[in-house]
Order: structure tokens, then sequence, then C-alpha cells
């Protein structure tokens, strides 16, 4: 029996509108498991193209994101010898478990992704430069160093401190409901 | 299980290190260990990693903001709209348009401004600050002029001039130099060590200068301000308009300070008790690396370098502009052993790569200057020269001031870029004396080179600053010239751009270190008394 054109293009809409909503959390996950961004785009991409083929499976109304997430994590362990060049391959017992952790924390890692949009406009204007310019495609510390005329020594040090403030005043503003 | 601020430090440092792919194998070894043996370690590691992938995120947004702006190697390309471009043509535009969403804003670059770091956030515990929003760490420099609000939690303070502070929140301190503090609110117990002999702390009750003592500083919410020596003894100055005789208080003796005048501390003992008791602290050093030549032997012309107890043959120093026969003749009695003995002919050279790049150093050492001494024999102990755009193509010369123009004659100079930092102890003496210059570039390039000398532990004379972002010409040397001279350090010669000019030092050089960090007040003095520069520490302490 045929498809349903009508029933196909609806899906269509609802995985576009799925992903359109969820792939930077899915990102962030696969990203916490292979932390290097190429990689971690290469996965996501890999990832999407199975949910796409897999979406017949998914239950409306059921969590999507941890159904995509588990792709995603088959998706790492097949792809493991791939991505030897992130430095950071961990044996199986401890992608396991940060993959476990990684899951039950996607909802807040989504808080802290808005949490951070504020407290990167609160950095004074040159100390943000240098971290976005970090985190540009293409991009890295050297490029960031080069750019705020610091050395690369300078940059490396800037950067392990912006990220801890970032960090601490996403933490803070999570726990006190927002900055003021 | 719960983390320490030290354990969560160290995880920090580790993801920084996943992030910027610089780990390795003992940082990996360490991090599966967090991740194998504490779930609270693996959700910090989640949610650090966490912040990078959405700093991906924001800058792939900013990149396609400001077309303007470097373009990348690699542009952000969705991988979803890679995924499904064949598939869903129209869901990946819009999906592009999530990422690719707004319009550029030029980026702004502030005005240079010389911010200069009197003090050091050297320990802490559970610390909330309130004037920054922002949590402080460990390390972090603290400028002139700066006011540290301390909500709750105790935070160590180490002054340039090696005085200690422990504030306990709520407090309120500004830092008004490296020997000048002011307790507007809270508690602090400060120790005083007798190279920082003469700082103070005041408030609008009372004054209190340091002789080389421990004592706690009360600011009161109704004015007063209870004085309490622990150790020592220490000269406190009422503010009050009535009576303003210096009084000087010895260990165990308290004063309250207040506008209606001095009086007892009622509650002193309990005090005494609170503040005698150690602090909890959690401190972190970064490792030091460093070179040094303790010039304990010779062979041929060449003296041994090492690092740790072990030989670094590649730095060893060579002996330059002397005869075979009078090599025997380089090596004296000296601060420890054996010390470099110049005569006002030869000088010695070093490799010492990456020497005249523009990081953070410290140079230590010690010296003797014949009270004869010429001013021809002035120029210079330690020597290298820089090629930065901070401090130009310019020399940096560690040696004593010739000049009576700009300072006492005698005294230890350091010239670097444009600027020059003099002390204030006459070197030119016969008598060994503990140097250390330490050189603090900034972050970035508006910050101007900060130079601090130390003369036998005792902070003397800041410099005066390069000029923010020097824009001294690198001059142009030749691959075979620049070779010669940068990435060197000289011994007992004036440099000039092309190699060692004909100005010879006229002394003995000991036990000298020179570390790839700016080493602290405290830690100069350990490294004059043990001749140990600072290990490799991530350790509770208690102060």
């Amino acid at each position: 029996m045929e498809a349903d054109p009508h029933n196909e293009t609806e899906s269509r809409k609802r995985l576009m509108a799925l992903m359109t909503r969820h792939q930077r959390q899915i990102f962030s996950y696969i990203y916490t498991l292979v932390p290097n961004r190429y990689d971690a785009e290469d996965l996501l991409q890999e990832t999407s193209l199975v949910i796409c083929e897999k979406f017949d499976d998914f239950k409306p109304g059921t969590d999507f994101v941890a159904w995509a997430c588990q792709i995603a994590y088959w998706r790492i362990r097949y792809s493991r010898q791939k991505f030897a060049r992130s430095k950071v391959v961990f044996d199986e017992r401890i992608l396991e478990s940060v993959a476990h952790t990684a899951a039950t924390l996607v909802d807040e890692l989504d808080d802290r992704h808005e949490a951070l949009a504020k407290c990167l406009r609160r950095l004074p204007s040159r100390d943000r430069e240098l971290v976005l310019t970090r985190y540009e495609p293409g991009s890295g510390v050297e490029e960031a160093a080069r750019r705020s005329g610091r050395s690369l020594e300078a940059a490396y040090k800037a950067l392990a401190r912006l990220r801890k403030t970032l960090f601490d005043c996403v933490t803070h503003q999570l726990a006190t409901g927002g900055l003021r | 299980m719960n983390l320490s601020d030290q354990d969560i430090l160290e995880l920090h440092e580790l993801c920084n290190a996943v992030v910027d792919g610089t780990i390795n194998e003992s940082q990996k070894a360490r991090l599966s260990h967090w991740l194998v043996t504490s779930e609270t370690a693996r959700q910090l590691y989640v949610r650090v990693l966490g912040l990078s992938a959405s700093l991906h995120s924001y800058a792939g947004e900013m990149l396609a903001e400001a077309p303007d702006v470097v373009p990348s190697k690699r542009k952000i390309l969705t991988p979803w709209f890679r995924a499904g471009i064949g598939l869903l043509s129209a869901a990946a535009m819009v999906v592009v348009t999530l990422w690719l969403s707004s319009r550029p804003k030029p980026t702004e670059r502030p005005e240079a401004k010389v911010e200069e770091s009197v003090a050091q956030l050297t320990a802490s515990k559970d610390c909330e600050w309130t004037d920054s929003g922002f949590t402080r760490y460990p390390g972090d420099l603290l400028r002139k002029g700066q006011r540290l609000e301390l909500a709750k939690g105790l935070a160590e303070i180490t002054f340039d001039s090696g005085a200690q502070v422990i504030l306990e929140g709520p407090a309120s301190l500004d830092l008004n130099s490296a020997w000048d503090a002011t307790l507007l609110r809270g508690a602090l117990k400060a120790n005083v060590p007798p190279e920082a002999i003469g700082f103070r702390i005041s408030n609008p009750a009372v004054e209190v200068v340091d002789l080389g003592t421990v004592f706690t500083m009360i600011a009161n919410n109704d004015g007063g301000t209870d004085v309490l020596v622990l150790k020592g003894a220490v000269e406190a100055e009422p503010q009050s308009s009535g009576d303003r005789q210096t009084i000087l208080l010895r260990e165990k003796e308290s004063r309250r300070f207040a506008v209606s005048g001095t009086s007892k501390v009622f509650d002193s003992e309990e005090k005494f008790a609170r503040y005698t008791r150690s602090f909890p602290l959690d401190r972190f050093a970064p490792a030091t690396g460093y070179v040094h030549w303790s010039f304990d032997t010779i062979e041929g012309r060449q003296i041994g370098a090492d690092t740790s107890g072990q030989p670094v043959t590649e730095f060893d120093a060579r002996l330059e502009a002397m005869s075979d026969a009078s090599i025997a003749g380089a090596l004296s009695e000296g601060w420890r052993h054996k010390a470099l003995n110049f005569d006002g002919h030869f000088f010695a050279k070093a490799p010492f790569p990456g020497l005249s790049g523009n990081g953070a150093r410290t140079v230590a050492f010690w010296v003797k200057v014949p009270g004869d001494a010429q001013l021809s024999a002035a120029y210079a102990m330690v020597a290298w020269r820089a090629a930065s755009q901070k401090l130009g193509a310019r020399p940096v010369h560690v040696s004593w001031n010739r000049n009576p123009s700009e300072g006492p004659v005698g005294v230890l100079r350091t010239d670097y870029g444009r600027g020059f930092a003099l002390g204030a102890t006459p070197l030119r003496d016969g008598r060994w004396h503990h140097i250390a210059v330490v050189f603090v570039p900034g972050d970035d390039t508006g910050t101007p080179v900060q130079v601090k000398q130390y003369v036998d532990g005792h902070l003397e004379g800041e410099g005066a600053p390069s000029p923010p972002g020097s824009q001294s010409p690198v001059a142009e040397l030749t691959p075979q010239e620049a070779a010669s001279v940068n990435d060197a350090v000289w011994l007992g010669c004036r440099l000039g751009n092309k190699g060692p000019r004909k100005d010879r030092f006229r002394g003995q050089i000991d036990e000298l270190f020179i570390a790839d960090r700016a080493i602290g007040p405290v830690e100069i003095v350990s490294l004059m008394k043990d001749n140990q520069p600072p290990p490799l520490r991530i350790a509770a302490a208690k102060k």
C-alpha cells in the first residue's frame, strides 16, 4: 500500500518543527560526549539523518529530545574510532555514565543556555569579544589571541577565567531566578 | 559526594583542557577518575561542557550578525540543514533562519586603560562577592583603588608588599595601594611579615600601622572599630577629633576606637579566641616552570642550568670575552657555594627560548656589588632583548641606577620598554642582596607591563609603566642577527640592539632563577630563604 502523501507531509512538518526547536539541545548532548565542535556537528548531521529515517517510530507525545539523544548516543558509540583526534575519547564505561548524566540534564542545559545570553551581555565588551571570537566557527584560541593582541598563554588564561565567570553567573542566575 | 572549592577548580581546569584540546594523559586520567567515581563531578562536567556548546551556538549567531568581521575558514552550516537538504529544503531554510538570525553590530574596542595590580586573591573559602556579580577565585589580580564587597565566606588577599589579610564576610575593603587598605565594614585578620612592616589599615575610627605582627580589626555597625593584637605590636592612631595621640598596642592587647573616644573591648576574650584560631582556606597556585643557574661548577666555558634538580643543558650559560687562562677565576665564593664573579670584562650568555616575548616572568638572584664599583660598571646584572609589541625592540636591563637625575645612585634599577623602576636600598655596599624582579604583562595590548622589584624580600618602588600598548617598532634584524641576540639571557653586560655593548657589570651573581610566571611576595621570601621556587600546590591550607 502506498503512503498517504498528506500524512507524509504532516509528518515532515512535525519533524521539522521538532528539530528546529531541539537541535541545539541535541548538539549540546553530543558535545558533552564528543567535545570537538566539528566532530559534534558531524554527529549531529548523522543523527539527524537517522532521525529522519526512523521518525515513523517516534510516538507523538513522548519526549522527542530523549528519543533523539538515544539515537545520538548510539551514533557516538558506533563512530567512536572516527573521533580519536578529539583527544577525549572516553572508555565505554565513562561514556555511558556521562551520557546518562547528560540525558538527565538536558532541560537544565536549556535553561542555562538562555541564562548565558544575559551573562554574556554583562561581560565587559573586550572580554565578550574574546570569548565569542574563540568560539566562532573556524576560529580558536590562537585566533582569539591574535585578534585581541594577547599572547597565546594569556588568551588561554583569560578564557579559563571568563568561562568560570560565565559559569558562576549562569548558576547564580538560575538560583535566583534571573539577573536584576 | 560534595565537591570542595578546590575540587571544583580542578574540574574546571580539566574541562578547559578538554574544550581547548590541550588535555594531556595525566589530566585525562584524573578527569576519568572523577567521571567514574562522582555523579556530582559528572554533573559539573556536563554543565561546563554545555556552556561551551552554548558558546559555539551564540558565537555562530554573532558571526552571522557581523559579515564584516574576519571571514571564518569554515562557515557554520547547520548539520540539520546539511542532513535534510535534499529532503526538506523548506524546513532547512527555517533552521538556517534560526541559526543565522539578525544583522551585524560593529565590534568596539574600548580605550586602553592602566589598571595597576597591587594585590592578589590567594585563597578563599565559600566566598560570595557582591561588588562584581561574579565570583573571584584565587589567582585573580586585584587593582589599585578596587573595593571588595564580600557578602560571606573568607578571602585571603596578599598585597604586593607581602602583607596578607583574611577578610571575613560580610565585609568591605578598599585596596588603596600595596601598602594601604581601608576597612569600611566587617572583620579582617592581618598577618604582616617583617618585609611588609609599615603596612597600614585605616577607617574613619582608627588608622593602624603594623610593626610586624598579626592583628585583627573589626569595624562594627555602630561606627566603632575594635583592634586586637594577636602577635607583635601595632601603632593605632584614633581618627576622632578629640584625641589623636598614637597608641602602641602590644600582643594580647585590644582597644575600641570610636568618634566618642577609645575604650576597652568588652568581649575581647571571645574575640581573641575566635581570631587566634586557624581559618580553613582553599588555595590554588599554578605550577611554576623555571630555570636555575647555581654557578657552582664550570666545565670549559659552560655553566650548567637545571630545573627541579635536573640538568637542562640547552639552557647552559657560556662565558664570553675572556681568555682560557682566566676562566678559573670566573667563579668565587658565593652566597651559596660558588658564584659568578664578574670582573668588569667578561660576560655570559645562555639560550632561553621565548624570553624575548611578552610572557609573565620573575627573575631572582643574589648579588654582591663592591662598595667602590664605578658608574661604568652598573650595566647589567641580567639582561635580555625584548622583541614584542609592548616593550618594543629594546633591551630589558636589571642593573643598579647610575643616573642621579632619575633617582639615588646605586639602587636597583630595571629598564623595560620606555619605562624604568627604581628601588631604595643601596646595593653598592659589598654585601649580598636578594633581588627579585617580577614582570606582569597584563592580559591584553591595552595594559602596560607592570614591573615589581623586591630587594631582600621587600617591595621597593614599582616601575614607571611602559606606555600602554607601546608602538615602538620592532627593529629590523637579519635572521642571523635576531637569532644571535634574541631569546637569550645575558649576564654581566649591557645590551644593544644587535648584541652586547662595551659596558660590563662588576660584582658577583649567585643562584639565578628565571620563572615563567609572576611569583608573589610570600613566595619570593620563601625563594630567598630556601633557594627553592614555589612548588605546584593544589591543597587546602590553614591560616
